[in-house]
């Protein structure tokens, strides 16, 4: 070993040029590795702190027959859960778990937005999370700002407009939406309304009409409490998302959506269906009588799925109790627990209580695919552009210690006649890349902590939406750990490793009797 | 008795569509302690011959036995270690290993071989840097070296191992002839002295009269043998 080491370090010494070379490129490599490990490490943890974990939450359930994982974007919005109460005294009996957030993830039009609005062809529509404000305090101590007016209060009835909805509102329907009680600021609003302020119409309420599909979904006018801003990546969320998402009390959300208590829902037994589709058939005047035939969507038209709504004054009553009926829950795993494993877990206790068909857990990257997709796009170019350095890098370590194993053919056949063995010769190209590897790419590594810190340590902020995306958040915060640093060592070794193979089949091919014929 | 036996040993190349029979038959059997030269011209075989000897390179056919050990169909990983223990090389070009000091290519036979202590080796060492007359240079490097002191350095390698035979490939070629009298009277002196076996190529006449033992070679056969 050390007569290798001897060897390696004075062939290298002898060939200064090449060495310096090979090392540039492996400084180059190693940084590159660091610092986009880095960016990507800090990328993720952004993501987790400011989406993850109070927004997304690790973990969403959703209904079992919702034929997307995917709550992102313009997508389908989910069914009620069925049997939520049970669901999440399963979800939260898991040791993992640390806490268990149920939604109404709702869409509604607005109606009666403007005096140019044409209900046929131009409905906007607005998507909400409705919840129960104490359970999700979190979020808002966390995550939401509130820039005008207030925020939920237990027990009332109102919605947060998202301060990225009410800037596009006023650009579609030149319509300013102030919270209830509050006056105009001019500071907060657009330069355009600025100059036009008198003129400009104002509204503190809006009138939604829940688009779920079901016919108890009723027109609800709902007074404006505040206007909000995510803390952060607020506006990178509505670019990537392209929905704002707005907040709504449970109650509100219900109403809108039509989520009536389970006794509200009668099932059509098999036995009636053929009634049903007689009637459909035959007297469709009949659909419109007091109890009322539908399809619980306008997409589902099997009779399978044909449900008897009955709406009267009594239902709507007891919707406005806490009827336990949500479509979706965010699932908080405690810190260090591995995702995938908890999202299995989650679903087997579900599946073994007898909950299985009616509910299915699903990992954040599945349910916000859009914005894991994000992180593993960048990830992979990232990972991409460091492979491209270092396949430059095994490439010249490659050609260069096979053109030294050629000029050193007699210097090895010398070594093989007077009675190396060729895993001798081995050692001695393995020993040479590992001693650049380790000099070399160790610098580039320190020197790319030293940038993580130093670029860390600048505390860089954007309000830019894209860049908050790569950053993870408002402040570029690269991060690196020890089993960073250790998983770059790892990569440096097996580069060394498959650089040297092509050198060591030129250099075993160097006979003994090479080294008496070479002059 | 005879430590080297080579019975009918042939050597052919091929350069293209032609085939060069570099030794045709060669029958010879070497003594312990012999002082043998293999002399010839240029293209005669003697480098084949002593390649074959030295098992660096294969016979085409024929037999192969040195120390009662056949070779013939030997594992390369045996063959390197049977170098390494029973045979001592001198290359024409001294082929000195570049990055390591005198002392350093000295020794380095004895750290190839196993369960060898230091202090073994740096005993074996010193006696042979003594012998050879290199003292005073055993931290310089080879280029800093003339040719007859790498030649030196050379046979100081080749010794230092003990080996039964050392083969020496026209070892005075590249050195003056006073130098080259040296060398030759130096190996000649170790070889009586160790009782060391010394088989050595060479075309220059002057050379052959140190030789106890003189086999005349001439296109790849054999023509004369002289004790």
């Amino acid at each position: 070993m050390g007569l290798l080491l001897k060897i390696a370090f004075r062939n290298l010494f002898r060939h200064k040029g090449r060495s310096l070379s090979i090392g540039f490129v492996l400084v180059v490599g190693a940084f590159f590795m660091t610092v986009g490990n880095g960016f990507i490490s800090g990328m993720q943890k952004g993501m987790d702190r400011n989406l993850v974990k109070t927004l997304f939450g690790d973990i969403t359930l959703m209904p079992k027959d919702r034929l997307e994982d995917t709550l992102s974007g313009r997508s389908e919005i989910p069914e009620s859960m069925e049997n939520y109460e049970k669901i999440q005294r399963v979800v939260s009996g898991n040791p993992n778990v640390e806490r268990v957030t149920p939604i109404v993830f709702g869409k509604a039009a607005m109606l009666d937005l403007s005096n140019t609005q044409s209900i046929s062809s131009d409905i906007d529509t607005i998507t909400f999370w409705g919840m129960d404000i104490e359970r999700y305090k979190d979020v808002y101590s966390h995550d939401v700002v509130i820039v005008e007016g207030n925020s939920l209060r237990e027990g009332e009835r109102g919605i947060l407009i998202n301060a990225n909805l009410r800037e596009q509102l006023y650009f579609m329907h030149d319509i300013w939406l102030l919270p209830e009680g509050e006056t105009l600021h001019k500071d907060t609003l657009p330069a355009e309304a600025r100059s036009n302020i008198e003129n400009l119409k104002t509204r503190n309420d809006l009138v939604l009409l829940g688009l779920s599909g079901s016919i108890t979904a009723t027109d609800i006018r709902v007074p404006i409490k505040g206007i909000f801003k995510f803390k952060e990546m607020s506006e990178a969320f509505s670019l990537i998302n392209d929905v704002d998402i707005n907040l709504v009390d449970i109650s509100t959300a219900r109403d809108c959506m039509g989520y009536l208590n389970p006794q509200d829902k009668i099932s059509c037994h098999s036995s009636d269906n053929q009634i049903l589709l007689d009637t459909a058939i035959n007297n469709p005047d009949n659909l419109f009588d007091d109890d009322v035939l539908v399809p619980k969507t306008t997409d589902e038209l099997s009779v399978d799925h044909i449900v008897i709504l009955k709406q009267d004054n009594e239902s709507l009553q007891a919707s406005k109790a806490d009827n336990k009926i949500y479509n979706i829950s965010q699932v908080n795993l405690k810190s260090d627990t591995d995702l995938d494993h908890a999202v299995e877990d989650i679903n087997s206790s579900l599946i073994d209580s007898g909950l299985g068909k009616y509910v299915r857990a699903v990992s954040w990257q599945d349910a916000w695919a859009v914005f894991s997709g994000i992180v593993s796009r960048t990830s992979l170019f990232s990972t991409l552009f460091i492979d491209i350095i270092f396949l430059a890098a095994i490439l010249m370590i490659a050609n260069a210690l096979s053109i030294a194993a050629m000029e050193r053919t007699a210097e090895i056949g010398t070594m093989r006649t007077i009675g190396s063995q060729i895993i001798f010769i081995g050692g001695m190209f393995v020993m040479e890349t590992s001693i650049l590897s380790f000099f070399f790419g160790g610098l580039g590594i320190v020197m790319g902590v030293t940038a993580i810190m130093l670029l860390s340590g600048m505390e860089i902020t954007t309000a830019n939406p894209v860049l908050q995306l790569m950053f993870g958040g408002s402040q570029f915060s690269p991060s690196t750990s020890l089993s960073d640093v250790a998983s770059g060592v790892i990569q440096l070794g097996i580069i060394s490793v498959i650089a040297v193979i092509y050198p060591l089949i030129v250099a075993k091919n160097i006979k003994p009797v090479d080294a008496i014929g070479y002059n | 008795m005879d430590i080297i036996r080579i019975s009918n040993v042939k050597k052919d190349y091929s350069l293209g569509k032609t085939v060069v029979h570099a030794l045709r038959g060669i029958d010879l059997d070497v003594r312990e302690g012999d002082f043998l030269s293999i002399v010839g011209a240029s293209g005669s075989g003697k480098t084949t011959l002593l390649n074959i000897i030295g098992c660096v390179d294969n016979a085409t056919s024929g037999s192969l036995t040195i120390g009662g050990e056949q070779i013939n169909g030997m594992k390369d990983k045996k063959l390197t270690d049977l170098r390494l223990y029973k045979i001592g090389f001198i290359f024409q070009t001294f082929n000195l290993i570049p990055v390591l000091n005198i002392r350093e290519n000295v020794e380095f036979p004895l750290l190839l071989m196993k369960n060898l202590k230091r202090a073994e080796i740096n005993k074996r060492t010193d006696k042979l840097i003594d012998e050879v007359g290199i003292k005073e240079f055993i931290k310089h490097r080879p280029s800093e070296l003339s040719g007859g002191q790498r030649q030196r350095v050379a046979i100081a390698r080749a010794l230092v191992t003990n080996p039964e035979i050392v083969l020496a490939d026209e070892p005075t070629a590249n050195l003056d002839s006073e130098t080259g009298r040296n060398i030759l009277e130096l190996m000649k002196e170790l070889n009586q002295k160790e009782r060391t076996t010394f088989i050595f190529s060479t075309h220059d006449p002057d050379v052959i009269e140190y030789a106890n033992d003189v086999v005349r070679i001439k296109d790849g056969i054999i023509i004369d043998r002289e004790v």
